[in-house]
């Protein structure tokens, strides 16, 4: 009767929806269809814990952190959440406390990949939002498949994955300022030696201006590297003569404007610094930065800084909004600006990379390869 | 036991076929989907349909607050559009916007306005009931076009352009803006279908309903050139003036039946150009809500591309007209609808093939690789070989 009920609502709501022209009616609409869809949603949420409940599902509790996870992996994500726990609370401190409100998923699924079956954990928040906490921003489902093929990484992936999707409520819950500084939520992961190397190679190569200047140990450079504080030439500073003309290149949609598709083949075919400048200068602040100023790097940076400022760095960090990005940095490691960066950039040259070497094992396959080809290579005989 | 050439061969052939007996004896594995219940799909749909009230509730209160201003700033001059910039804009951000739709009104060749038109800019970056409207984007592109007999009564054509998100206005994110309004689509939709009102007039009475019941998006982009006047036909103009080669992944956004149109299949332009999120007189029409789901972005140039190739003259009679589409454009142009869409989809994403195959030049590659590759393995053999 529900059910009918529910499909009578329904079929007399669609023309409604398309036509209401009055703000009144479109409000009235809006009001009527509102009950329903929470309706709906606390059904979907009394469906999912039903589901759960058959499927065994038993709630994680480790620290802040809060999983459902299916009977079959209940002990694999119960060593995760322990793990990732303690990354939540040694990168966020008191603030983690928040994720008691935002508890997590995690379910086992069957699924075929290339022909062949296997399973992955699915690790996400729950789909229906019934009872999250009003008042944050808006936190993006973004789940995390792991996939069970390779049962050495499982449980580190598995780790990684939890420590991600635990972090975007505490990004959702930051200031503007802070939030497009760090552009993506930061993850408790702490920086592995891989990725420091990474980001070390990247300002090593990135041959502009502004990564010569803070490879060098110029802190101004570094601060610009950084974003901590704004280039004074973007254009000039961030990008080398070719990589302005593929930045051109790129952005055809938005740079072959009618008016300036001259300058832009000037750029792109006849490689004219001028002309690529002058393309480069309609393009935002941001989307310039994104070259000059990796996400990577201000990670990194994130990390490190809280590190030093040990308990309640991240707290310090929140609590300063209205300050500049670099103050409210300092603020949190505990130390000035200039020398938190300039200690960074020491941190950061720790990541050079060493000689490479052949490791032993690929010596021995590539030694028994060549002695194997070349044994059945004397056993050929000539064609007759 | 000598590896003799004629060994190497047996043992490869053989490898190869128990793969492939493998691969042929083996049964194809169902590619399974983990299962939705269908309490859960019912909440997407009631989400899907609630977000879109609250999208078109927003839209409402916007569309009101502009027309309230507008009864108290109506502008006699017609050489421009009226332009009303909200004013918790800061004035950089309001140059960019001015600079930007005057240049947009110019490039469209009004020197003075058939029907009076407005463009209104609203800040409104407030965050919905229930976060409903997620995902509505940076900028919101909504029009009131008059009614056909507007040229009479004074009513004007309003483009009320939304800025919902706070990386586009608060200051210091003027580049940002720029480059949002910069994209020569998003540069069109400023004036949005009242560009076609502007320089043509209200839409006769065929063209205005078919339009409507199409929401009004294959008039969303106003951007023409004028070519000169030829005898050409209208495939061979519209050719002219669209000199640029089609992009590579234009076609992904093609419906089947888009497909078929630009392969050939003219029966198919029809329902390629079908009704669907149809609006009344005088509605408010929401462009996020028109996205076309045979032509993608391409339905908003479909009738700015139409003008280019009749020509000012001949698009204005064809605007006009009381008929429906394909009569009027018969009339003007002795062409088809049918024909005129096959043309302008074979201009944007190139001639498509009839179906899946291998083309002549793919044939001659080919056989063209196959021999050269016999050729060298014989020379090898040759010399190779002991006499």
């Amino acid at each position: 009767m529900r059910w009918i009920f529910l499909a009578g609502t329904f079929l007399t709501a669609i023309p409604a929806i398309g036509r209401a022209q009055s703000t009144a009616d479109a409000r009235a609409e809006l009001d009527r269809l509102l009950p329903e869809w929470r309706a709906a949603r606390e059904a979907a949420a009394d469906g999912e814990r039903l589901r759960r409940r058959d499927a065994g599902a038993t709630l994680v509790e480790r620290g802040h952190l809060r999983v459902m996870a299916d009977s079959a992996i209940v002990g694999r994500v119960a060593s995760a959440a322990a793990t990732a726990s303690a990354s939540l609370d040694r990168v966020f401190g008191t603030e983690a406390a928040m994720l008691t409100g935002y508890p997590l998923v995690a379910l086992l699924h069957g699924v075929v990949q290339n022909g062949d079956s296997t399973h992955v954990i699915r690790v996400r928040r729950p789909e229906p939002l019934a009872g999250a906490r009003p008042g944050a921003g808006r936190i993006g489902s973004q789940e995390r498949v792991i996939s069970l093929r390779d049962p050495h990484a499982v449980d580190g992936d598995l780790v990684r994955a939890l420590e991600a999707a635990a972090s975007l409520p505490l990004h959702a819950a930051l200031d503007d300022d802070l939030r497009l500084w760090l552009r993506s939520a930061l993850s408790a992961t702490p920086q592995s030696q891989e990725t420091l190397e990474g980001a070390y190679v990247d300002l090593a190569t990135a041959s502009t201006d502004i990564s010569r200047r803070c490879l060098a140990g110029d802190v101004l450079g570094c601060r610009k590297a950084l974003g901590l504080t704004p280039a004074d030439d973007p254009v000039m500073e961030g990008y080398t003569a070719a990589q302005r003309r593929m930045v051109v290149q790129g952005n055809v949609a938005l740079l072959r404007t009618p008016g300036r598709a001259a300058e832009f083949d000037r750029c792109v075919v006849d490689s004219e610094d001028t002309a690529c400048i002058a393309r480069l200068r309609e393009l935002s602040i941001e989307r310039l930065a994104s070259s000059y100023s990796p996400t990577v790097l201000r990670r990194g940076f994130a990390h490190w800084a809280m590190a030093q400022g040990g308990a309640g760095a991240y707290s310090r960090l929140r609590a300063s909004a209205g300050l500049p990005i670099a103050e409210r940095f300092a603020l949190a490691a505990g130390m000035p600006a200039d020398s938190l960066v300039a200690r960074w950039h020491g941190h950061l040259m720790t990541g050079r990379p060493t000689t490479p070497s052949i490791p032993p094992l690929t010596a021995v396959a590539t030694l028994f390869w060549i002695g194997a080809c070349g044994a059945l290579s004397l056993r050929s005989s000539r064609w007759r | 036991m000598a590896l003799t050439m004629t060994r190497w061969i047996g043992g490869a052939s053989a490898v190869c076929a128990l793969l492939a007996l493998n691969a042929i004896g083996r049964e194809p594995t169902p590619r399974t989907q983990p299962e939705v219940p269908a309490d859960s799909l019912r909440l997407r749909d009631l989400q899907r349909r609630v977000g879109e009230a609250s999208l078109r509730w927003e839209a409402l209160v916007r569309r009101d607050a502009v027309l309230a201003q507008i009864a108290s700033a109506r502008s006699a001059d017609r050489a421009g559009p009226a332009i009303i910039v909200d004013p918790l804009l800061p004035a950089t951000h309001r140059s960019i916007l001015e600079r930007a739709i005057q240049r947009q009104w110019s490039s469209l060749g009004i020197d003075s306005a058939r029907v009076p038109v407005t463009v209104a800019v609203i800040v409104d970056t407030a965050v919905s009931i229930d976060r409903l409207s997620a995902g509505r984007g940076q900028i919101s592109h909504d029009y009131v076009v008059p009614r056909s007999d507007a040229g009479t009564t004074g009513e004007s054509c309003v483009a009320i352009i939304g800025l919902q998100s706070r990386t586009i206005v608060r200051p210091g994110t003027e580049r940002a803006l720029a480059a949002a309004v910069a994209l020569p689509r998003a540069a069109a939709s400023l004036v949005g279908p009242c560009g076609f009102v502007g320089r043509f007039g209200s839409p006769g009475e065929g063209i205005d309903r078919w339009l409507r019941a199409r929401g009004y998006r294959f008039a969303a982009h106003p951007q023409w050139w004028t070519l000169p006047p030829t005898n050409a036909d209208l495939g061979t103009r519209w050719q002219l003036a669209n000199a640029g080669a089609p992009h590579a992944s234009s076609t992904l956004a093609l419906s089947p039946q888009g497909r078929g149109c630009a392969a050939g299949h003219a029966e198919l332009c029809a329902g390629a150009l079908g009704a669907s999120d149809s609006a009344g007189a005088g509605e408010l029409l929401m462009m996020l809500r028109a996205r076309d789901e045979h032509w993608g972005s391409m339905s908003g140039r479909y009738f700015a591309d139409l003008a280019t190739a009749l020509g000012p003259e001949r698009f204005e009679t064809f605007w006009r007209s009381d008929l429906p589409p394909d009569a009027a454009l018969r009339a003007v142009a002795s062409t088809s609808l049918d024909l005129w869409t096959h043309q302008w989809a074979v201009g944007l994403v190139g001639a498509q093939r009839d179906g899946p195959g291998v083309s002549l030049a793919e044939w001659i590659k080919s056989l063209t690789l196959a021999g050269l590759s016999l050729g060298i393995a014989a020379w090898g053999w040759s010399r190779r070989q002991v006499r």
